[in-house]
């Protein structure tokens, strides 16, 4: 007992002997600091810039005023790490990490360093590995950043709602860091990251008379009329981590319908008087089979989709067997048309795109053990089948479409 | 009652045996495996433990034949004095040694993990003290903590594991073929060095029921089988061998990962928390015995007075071991775990072949 208390006070005494100073650093009270949650990365010459944004957290922040005040902030350095460092020279509150769910990196920077733009993301204790990763394709993620910060929104809030939506299309997807760094440590295939990009919305030409008095309005709300849209992937390749590729549109969902992503969709057919019919994609599945004969593969993609009718344009009873295999079979024709598009890609850039060497190895282990050292060479003479088999399997409350009772009477 | 009074049962032995291996495997058993293995790696445990249960064989016939006789007394009636001197001086040395690595394995942990910019002494001496604190309390105050402990260590990782469940990806733990074979006895070996058990017999005068070594032995196996295989399990099919075996914290990045319900995460600070439990029980139960070796060896009647001289002499040797923290891994890929599976396996085999043939012991024993 007297040799606690004697000890007791001992570390007592030491204590206060040194100014009550703290031993152990690292504590951040709440209200002294920045929570960074979405950072934008750009090439500024030879140096890194690095802009952030914070969301403060503090009792005030239920009011709608004080959740709107995420502020931005930019820094230079010649490194992400000492960007980093550097918003502690100008900034008047600590930064927190811990926190962070995008980063978006410019496509400028991307192009031949994404392997060290994410090294300190992935090796900084502070960082969660699960943010989100994504390229700002043909613009500067500072641009991305104050085009929605500037408008009075947060940028963390609008990519949750981008990543959510894009299931709907399925022409992009998310991808966090660690897989993201995962696949640019693997030297047998190609990395993807998906890709946000700013667009501008088509404006109608105005009519003369009113052309000159909404020219005023125009210029000013001439910023509100640019957008950021998610949408497509870029491509690194294997060998050195440099950009090899962009695709969008069909292709990215054809892509996605390689790599399993796809959530929904839509898919326009025509009816047999050449009206369109609309289809929801429900689900598919798409299975690499890989095929090894006198040292020859061939890999063939057997997909299998269902998908409802959701809307008809046309006047025609579509519901008849021989009308549904009809759009059925062009279903199968987008669907294979959208995936081509990607082995195009696979045979133009000789790369990996969609992880086939891990497919390879799961199902030949002995063989891939043979190739691997060679892969990119044996990659090259791989043949590629197609194969779609999609199902429409209903529609939703009515069915057939409004105009076909009265072109019965007739 | 009165007979047992200052001894623990061979169940609560064993209990601290579990949690001694409990820090190396958090530590290093996922990446050292990975390595190797690739994705087999979880399999690896698999082949350690049908090492480790023959080891457990043999170090219960020794136990049989010298019951309430400490890994000492065995030593010196099955070798000679002098050679006998010479064995007991080596394991005093190594596992000074090794508990100097660990102390400043769990100090460089937390520097690594959570608290960049602190000096590690802060963490080595605080730890040093409250060892201080309870080794004079005894084996029986270490072995109950140790069942506290056991219990605590056992539920956050079946947590951990349960949130963990969702992001594993099989393709990254397979392919399995007969390629991985031998890859996978490779890696059993840094997996065996994990065998602490024998470094407990140097207090085995201070176990009862000695009869049930085996019995409990066996179901300890168990335990570190299962937390071997689920740290690898869930380490390599989140990431992937290739960040895995790259990464010095593997299950710890693995845990990163871990939201729950895509809100709650920060689950790390857990598994470290966790983790500085077993580093404790870890070091306490190496210490002493370390102090039980000190005091056979120098016919000493007790080695109270020994405590704190050791300790400094700890926090000495465990700056002396490396500059950083990379010559600290070095060191325990290259020498610790050959060191351990010399000490752990191939000297006690040794003295127990001797004491066979001495007749000292015989197999009927058990």
């Amino acid at each position: 007992m007297i040799r606690t208390i004697t000890l007791t006070l001992f570390v007592f005494i030491l204590y206060v002997a040194t100014g009550l100073e703290t031993l152990v650093g690292g504590r951040m009270d709440i209200s002294d600091a920045f929570y960074i949650a979405t950072v934008g990365l750009d090439k500024e010459d030879d140096e890194i810039q690095m802009t952030i944004v914070t969301k403060q957290y503090s009792p005030k922040e239920e009011t709608s005023q004080i959740a709107k005040q995420d502020k931005y902030f930019v820094s230079v350095g010649r490194d992400v790490f000492e960007a980093a460092r550097n918003f502690n020279s100008f900034m008047d509150k600590e930064t927190f990490w811990g926190h962070v769910s995008y980063i978006l990196v410019s496509e400028n920077l991307a192009q031949k360093d994404i392997d060290s733009a994410l090294d300190f993301f992935v090796r900084d204790h502070e960082h969660k590995l699960t943010s989100n990763v994504l390229v700002i394709k043909d613009a500067r993620a500072e641009e991305a950043i104050k085009l929605v910060t500037d408008s009075g929104e947060d940028i963390t809030t609008k990519l949750k709602v981008l990543s959510k939506g894009v299931g709907a299309l399925s022409i992009s997807s998310e991808l966090p860091l660690i897989d993201a760094f995962n696949k640019i440590n693997n030297k047998y295939c190609s990395c993807y990251i998906p890709t946000l990009k700013i667009v501008e919305d088509q404006k109608d030409e105005p009519e003369e008379e009113t052309k000159e008095a909404s020219n005023t309005e125009n210029e000013k709300t001439d910023e509100k009329t640019k957008r950021l849209v998610l949408e497509g992937y870029v491509f690194f390749d294997q060998d050195d981590a440099k950009l090899l590729c962009s695709i969008e549109g069909g292709t990215a969902r054809g892509f996605n319908f390689i790599i399993n992503k796809i959530k929904s969709g839509v898919i326009v057919v025509k009816d047999p008087d050449g009206e369109y019919v609309n289809l929801e994609i429900i689900d598919s599945k798409t299975e690499i089979i890989p095929k090894i004969e006198d040292d020859k593969i061939t890999v063939k993609l057997k997909t299998k989709m269902n998908s409802n009718i959701s809307e008809i344009h046309g006047e025609v009873d579509i519901f008849k067997a021989d009308i549904i295999e009809g759009l059925v079979n062009q279903q199968n024709d987008i669907i294979k048309a959208e995936m081509q598009s990607v082995i195009g890609l696979v045979k133009e850039y000789n790369s990996d795109l969609f992880d086939l060497s891990s497919v390879i190895n799961h199902k030949y282990p002995k063989k891939w053990d043979k190739i691997k050292d060679n892969w990119r060479e044996v990659f090259k003479d791989i043949k590629f089948e197609i194969e779609v088999e999609s199902k429409i399997n209903r529609t939703y409350s009515i069915k057939k479409p409004a105009l076909s009772r009265e072109k019965e009477k007739k | 009652m009165v007979k047992n009074k200052g001894k623990i049962s061979v169940r609560q032995a064993l209990t601290l045996f579990a949690i001694l291996t409990i820090t190396p495997t958090v530590r290093f058993a996922a990446s050292s495996t990975a390595l190797i293995a690739k994705q087999a790696a979880w399999l690896v445990p698999t082949v350690t433990a049908v090492f480790l249960f023959l080891m457990l064989y043999i170090l219960n016939i020794l136990l049989q034949g010298y019951k309430n006789k400490s890994f000492t007394e065995m030593i010196y009636d099955i070798t000679s004095k002098f050679w006998g001197n010479l064995i007991i001086f080596l394991y005093l040395v190594w596992i000074t040694i090794l508990i100097a690595f660990y102390l400043r394995f769990y100090s460089e942990r937390l520097v690594t993990s959570i608290y960049p910019n602190v000096k590690i002494d802060i963490f080595t001496i605080s730890m040093l003290i409250l060892i201080g604190f309870i080794i004079r309390n005894g084996i029986v105050v270490i072995a109950r903590m140790g069942e506290i402990s056991f219990i605590l260590i056992s539920i956050v990782i079946l947590v951990l594991m349960i949130f963990m469940i969702p992001t594993i990806k099989i393709n990254n733990l397979l392919p399995i073929s007969y390629l991985d074979i031998m890859p996978t006895l490779k890696a059993s070996f840094s997996g065996a060095a994990l065998f602490y058990v024998i470094y407990l017999f140097f207090f085995a005068h201070e176990f009862t029921h000695q009869e049930e070594f085996f019995k409990y032995g066996k179901l300890t196996l168990l335990f570190i089988w299962l937390i071997n295989t689920v740290i690898i399990l869930a380490s390599i099919g989140n990431l992937g061998h290739a960040i895995i075996s790259r990464s010095p914290l593997s299950f710890l990045i693995a845990v990163k990962q871990v939201t729950l319900l895509g809100v709650v995460s920060g689950f790390e600070s857990i598994l470290v928390a966790t983790w500085i439990i077993s580093d404790f029980i870890m070091i306490l139960v190496l210490t002493y015995s370390v102090l039980n070796i000190i005091k056979s060896l120098f016919k000493l009647s007790s080695y109270n007075s020994f405590i704190n001289i050791f300790l400094v002499f700890l926090f000495f040797i465990s700056w002396i071991l490396a500059n950083n923290v990379f010559e600290l891994q070095t060191l325990s890929v290259d020498v610790v775990v050959s060191g351990n599976i010399i000490m752990q396996f191939i000297l006690p085999i040794i003295i127990v072949v001797i004491a066979l043939i001495r007749k000292k012991i015989n197999i009927k024993t058990n």
